[in-house]
This record gives C-alpha cells, sequence and structure tokens, in this order.
C-alpha cells in the first residue's frame, strides 16, 4: 500500500472515488468495512443480512460519492448514519418486529471463555440471554446502545447519527439500560453472589 | 514522621480542634449505591453478546461489483466538494476602502453643492452651511482654518 494513501484523510479519498479510483475505493473500503458491519450485525435482527447492508452501503458510496457534504459531520459518522438508515429500512421492508435471534448464530460465535463443557453451556445460554434482551429493545434504544456501547460513540456522535438531539440519546441509553438490567436480573444476581 | 511530630508540637490538640475533627467526621460519606453494581454488570453481560463474525470474501465481493460497475465519473462540478480553503477577504483592508471611496464621493457630492473644491473645506463646510450656520467669508475660498476661526465668538461680540 501506498504511504501517501494511507495518511490520505477520508474526504480525499471520496474525491478520488469519484474520479473512480479504485484503489482510493479499496483504502476507504479497508477502513469502514468492519464498523458498517458491526453497526448492522447490532441493529438487525436477522444477521443474514447484514452483509448485503454493508454491501449495499459501499456500492451506494462508489456509486455516488458526492451525496456527502463536507463540513456537515465527520465522514464516519456519514458512513454510520447511512448504514443506520439502510439498516431501517431493511427492517420496515422486512416488518420484522419484535425482533428474533437465531440460536445457531450465537452458538457459532460465542467466545471459548470456559475451559469444561458445562461452563461453556452456561456461557452459551447467557450469552444468548444477553443477545435476546439487546434484540427485544425497542429499536432507537437498541440503535442508541449499538452506537455508544459497542462502537463506543459518543453520545454527540450517537446523537448526530441518529438526527435526534444528545439529551434524547441519553434518555434512551437510560431507558434501554434500565429495561436491559429488568432482562438480565437473574444473570446479574447470579454474577453478584458469585463474586460476593 | 519528624516533621509530622513538629507539625503537631506546633499545633497542640486544643479542644476546638477536636470539635472541628469530630464535625469533620460527621460530613456525609459517600451514599451507598447499590443500583450501580448492578449497572456495571449489566454493561459487562452486554459484551458477551456476540460480534459480527469477520467475513473476509464480502469485502473483495464489493471491490469486484465495484468493478463490474464502472459509472461515468462524476463531473469536475460534483467533484468539487473536496475542502477546500475557504478564502477569506482582509475585511479590514475592505472597510478601510469602502470608507476612503465613501468619503472621497461625499466630498464630491458636497464640493459640487456647495461650490468648494478643497476636501477638508468641503468636508467640515458643508454640514455646517447645510444646518443654516453663518460662515466667514474669504477672499478667494473656503478655508479650514478661516472656517475654525469663523466658528468662535466674532471681535465685535467681544
Amino acid at each position: 500500500m501506498d504511504i501517501t494513501a494511507s495518511i490520505q484523510d477520508d474526504e480525499n479519498l471520496l474525491v478520488q472515488i469519484a474520479s473512480r479510483d479504485e484503489a482510493a475505493f479499496a483504502l476507504l473500503l479497508d477502513r469502514h468495512f468492519e464498523n458498517v458491519r458491526a453497526l448492522a450485525w447490532r441493529v438487525l435482527a436477522n444477521h443474514a443480512e447484514v452483509d448485503d447492508i454493508a454491501q449495499d452501503v459501499f456500492l451506494k458510496l462508489w456509486k455516488n460519492p458526492q451525496s456527502f457534504t463536507p463540513g456537515k459531520a465527520k465522514f464516519s459518522t456519514w458512513l454510520y448514519r447511512v448504514t443506520l438508515n439502510a439498516c431501517i429500512d431493511r427492517q420496515r421492508k422486512n416488518n420484522k418486529s419484535p425482533l428474533t435471534l437465531t440460536d445457531t448464530t450465537i452458538e457459532e460465535t460465542t467466545p471459548d471463555s470456559a475451559p469444561t463443557p458445562e461452563q461453556q453451556a452456561i456461557n452459551t445460554n447467557r450469552a444468548q440471554r444477553v443477545s435476546k434482551a439487546i434484540a427485544g429493545l425497542p429499536d432507537r434504544q437498541r440503535h442508541a446502545i449499538a452506537l455508544t456501547h459497542f462502537q463506543e460513540l459518543s453520545n454527540i456522535e450517537a446523537a448526530q447519527i441518529m438526527d435526534t438531539s444528545v439529551e434524547a440519546v441519553e434518555s434512551l441509553l437510560g431507558r434501554a439500560r434500565r429495561a436491559l438490567k429488568a432482562s438480565l436480573r437473574s444473570d446479574i444476581n447470579e454474577l453478584l453472589n458469585k463474586t460476593t | 514522621m519528624k516533621n509530622r511530630q513538629m507539625t503537631q508540637d506546633n499545633y497542640p490538640q486544643t479542644a476546638s480542634h477536636q470539635a472541628m475533627l469530630k464535625l469533620l467526621d460527621q460530613a456525609p460519606v459517600v451514599p451507598a449505591s447499590p443500583s450501580l453494581r448492578d449497572d456495571i454488570i449489566s454493561l459487562a453481560l452486554l459484551d458477551l453478546s456476540p460480534a459480527a463474525p469477520a467475513s473476509p470474501a464480502l469485502k473483495n465481493k464489493i471491490l469486484s461489483a465495484a468493478k463490474e460497475n464502472p459509472t461515468q465519473p462524476a463531473s469536475a462540478e460534483i467533484i468539487n466538494f473536496s475542502p477546500k480553503p475557504q478564502h477569506r477577504p482582509d475585511r479590514r483592508w475592505l472597510t478601510g476602502n469602502a470608507f476612503a471611496a465613501g468619503l472621497m464621493a461625499a466630498s464630491l457630492v458636497l464640493g459640487f453643492w456647495t461650490g468648494t473644491s478643497n476636501f477638508a473645506d468641503t468636508l467640515i463646510a458643508a454640514p455646517l452651511e447645510l444646518a443654516g450656520l453663518q460662515l466667514p467669508e474669504t477672499d478667494d475660498s473656503m478655508n479650514y482654518y478661516n472656517i475654525i476661526d469663523g466658528l468662535g465668538p466674532s471681535e465685535s461680540a467681544l
């Protein structure tokens, strides 16, 4: 990879993409690919659609790079917003509410943190409950949790992406945390009993 | 340790000092927050939720799809969204020039109106004439110094 290319900022890469520079597109894809997929993964219940969303988002960017308006927000913030909107559109089309998760997805991706099969089973079940608790949140609350907790964005950035105020994001986060605490009460108590 | 001993020697444990310490002990302690532990654990539990698995093939798929979809390059006008340093004219320069031009224009207009040609004279005399003040007449033309002199009390008045 060209050293000069690696230090180019996103906006310069977009200019090159507008003149059909495939190398610039590959660089931008490398830079943001995982973040786009990670957000779609947290927002969409149907994980099979995550890759479709990522593909759509990046191909739209390739076809229409000038849709980004510099100065309004950072490119990454804008890209998250495009991804979130794409996920919302997809969910509306599928009309899947409340969200349901597939067990197989969780079993495939649960980290192997315990040596014994018994402990592994407990962890898998717990991960499944956590995923279901997240999926059970109302859409806006889940979006706020996905952006701030999983993508580690600030409340300000989350508010920009969700097109709302920072106060609204804080309120959504508060309600989401209370809901999650209620859903995961048994797991929380179990962990607290272990530590005390 | 030596320093602490010296401090204690210098500041003996008087009754008021003891009373102050008792008061300090009555200051409220950090309140218990039983829900905080739950909050922390519930947030930590979120991380048990599996992350998106890697999808290395997808990246190549997107790149090849982009190659197969070579749309026309955007026109120069559209590409022109790249951030560029904005040209900021020097406002002081503009203000100064505008002021000078205005002054010249005012001088010309007032000069024609009052029949004088001297710049300073025009500026001072015209508003005074317009205000109805009598200005001293000089032999040749109105002169700045004459005007200033004329504004004072006349010799006959003194």
